[in-house]
């Protein structure tokens, strides 16, 4: 069994939050270098420009969620830096895209990469770009991560714990993410090993029932103005924690549930 | 399946609650855990250049009476990474893993509060950068040093191996695989975490009920 705890701008310190289940995302890093023909800013016809390439590849690539995926699995592809070109007149020989691709599913996770691959092809193929100019679509196996799934089983377990331990009143069910995580990869391939992952409020409650009254959200993780109320959330972690271990350490023989992958 | 449910139903009633002698002692150590969370925020450090944080987690769990392997993990690139793995057991029964992440990112703070960090760092790219704790991974490095002790003190409550993991770059997402990949490339050298892993990955798979 492995758990672990994330804490989160979304709930006061406190209370905590648990996501049966599929719970967040994989993460896949793309890198995709679309290739043209660079020349005089004056004169395209001379070449065969990558930037606008580029530019109808990241439209075209936003049909892959909208038209290529089932509407029933959530996916996400994000382009989230671009690079190309040095200077305003000059056409480049190549643009650099780099991507972050979610997804619950293996099979989502590769309808998205053929996308990429496909319409890559595609739009070098609709300029009349050489076999030796069409792009490169790289995944970045070290900067990927695959979904992370709370067993259910285990995650009923521990909620209970929770419950007991904080008070069933702060103790939530929480949507699941298209954030990732890797410590999911402690539960090896194939979920071989049952993992519950749960978020931790970390936020001051009057500064939360504040922001919720205005509409507004506090900063969230990863700004520069992130600040969890230290002392009661530290203190519901260590609690939660430590119940949780508790109460899943305990001998077959005490009656503990040995359900399928529960104990080992 | 309805009888699995029944098993199940039962176990959680059964379960002990946090007890009250697990509370005083929690409420004993709170200061001493916010002066960590404090020095642990004040100090932050970048996924891969986790260094010293780590050895603050591995001197804690030391301390608390674990059996702690530090410099655990290996990236793509023959680099070492900064995993801590502390074991205590205690007698027969399940093992348990309890995860908590230890690096920062590469932000300017702008909190304001006194603990606030003013750390620089470069990148592994050489651009300099400022270093906080934007994700609260020191509130999940403090939590697990906190349990640690409250586990360690509590021992007649529960049956097993604990096996705490004080994380390097999650981040990047190549700590966990780093540290798993160690186990293969390094098992002789670290005997406590291979032999640990060896147990994780030898679970048979239970019959799907």
């Amino acid at each position: 069994m492995v758990i672990g705890l994330h804490d989160t701008n979304q709930r006061s310190a406190g209370t905590v939050g648990l996501t049966a289940g599929p719970a967040m995302a994989s993460s896949t890093s793309v890198d995709v270098t679309i290739r043209g023909i660079g020349g005089h800013g004056a004169q395209p016809f001379t070449g065969r420009d990558p930037i606008v390439l580029a530019a109808m590849y990241i439209v075209q690539i936003q049909t892959i969620v909208s038209r290529e995926e089932d509407p029933r699995n959530p996916a996400v592809v994000t382009v989230g830096d671009i690079h190309g070109g040095t200077k305003r007149n000059i056409i480049p020989d190549e643009v650099k895209l780099e991507l972050t691709a979610r997804a619950f599913s293996d099979k989502s996770r590769q309808t998205i990469l053929d996308g990429l691959r496909q319409m890559a092809t595609g739009v070098a193929t609709s300029a009349g770009l050489p076999p030796d100019k069409m792009p490169t679509v790289t995944v970045l196996d070290a900067e990927s991560t695959p979904a992370l799934y709370n067993d259910p089983a285990m995650s009923a377990r521990v909620k209970a714990t929770l419950q007991k331990t904080l008070g069933a009143a702060n103790v939530f069910d929480d949507q699941r993410q298209m954030g990732s995580e890797d410590v999911g990869i402690f539960g090896l391939e194939g979920n071989k090993i049952p993992v519950v992952y749960f978020w931790l409020g970390a936020m001051y409650p009057d500064r939360l029932a504040a922001a919720v009254a205005a509409g507004k959200e506090l900063p969230g993780m990863h700004t520069s103005r992130f600040e969890p109320d230290p002392e009661p959330t530290i203190e519901t972690g260590v609690k939660s924690m430590t119940a949780v271990a508790i109460s899943l350490l305990q001998k077959k023989a005490e009656g503990v549930a040995t359900h399928a992958g529960l104990s080992f | 399946m309805r009888v699995t449910r029944t098993v199940l139903l039962l176990s959680t009633l059964a379960a002990p609650i946090f007890a009250q002698d697990n509370s005083a002692l929690l409420n004993q150590q709170m200061p001493n855990l916010l002066d960590t969370y404090k020095d642990i925020h004040a100090h932050p450090e970048l996924s891969h250049f986790e260094e010293r944080t780590s050895a603050l987690l591995a001197g804690e769990l030391r301390k608390a009476g674990y059996t702690v392997t530090d410099h655990v993990g290996v990236y793509p690139d023959g680099s070492r990474a900064f995993g801590v793995v502390g074991i205590l057991k205690n007698g027969a029964g399940p093992m348990l893993l309890i995860r908590a992440d230890m690096d920062a990112l590469p932000i300017v703070e702008e909190t304001g509060v006194p603990y606030a960090s003013h750390v620089l760092a470069k990148t592994r790219s050489g651009q300099e950068v400022g270093v906080m704790h934007a994700c609260g991974h020191d509130v999940h490095t403090t939590v697990l040093i906190g349990t640690a002790r409250a586990l360690a003190a509590a021992k007649s409550q529960w049956h097993g191996t604990l096996m705490l993991v004080g994380q390097p770059s999650e981040e990047t997402i190549d700590g966990a695989k780093a540290m798993l990949s160690d186990h293969s490339t390094n098992a002789s050298a670290r005997p406590t975490w291979s032999s640990a892993c060896t147990t994780l990955t030898s679970v048979p798979q239970a019959p799907s009920a």
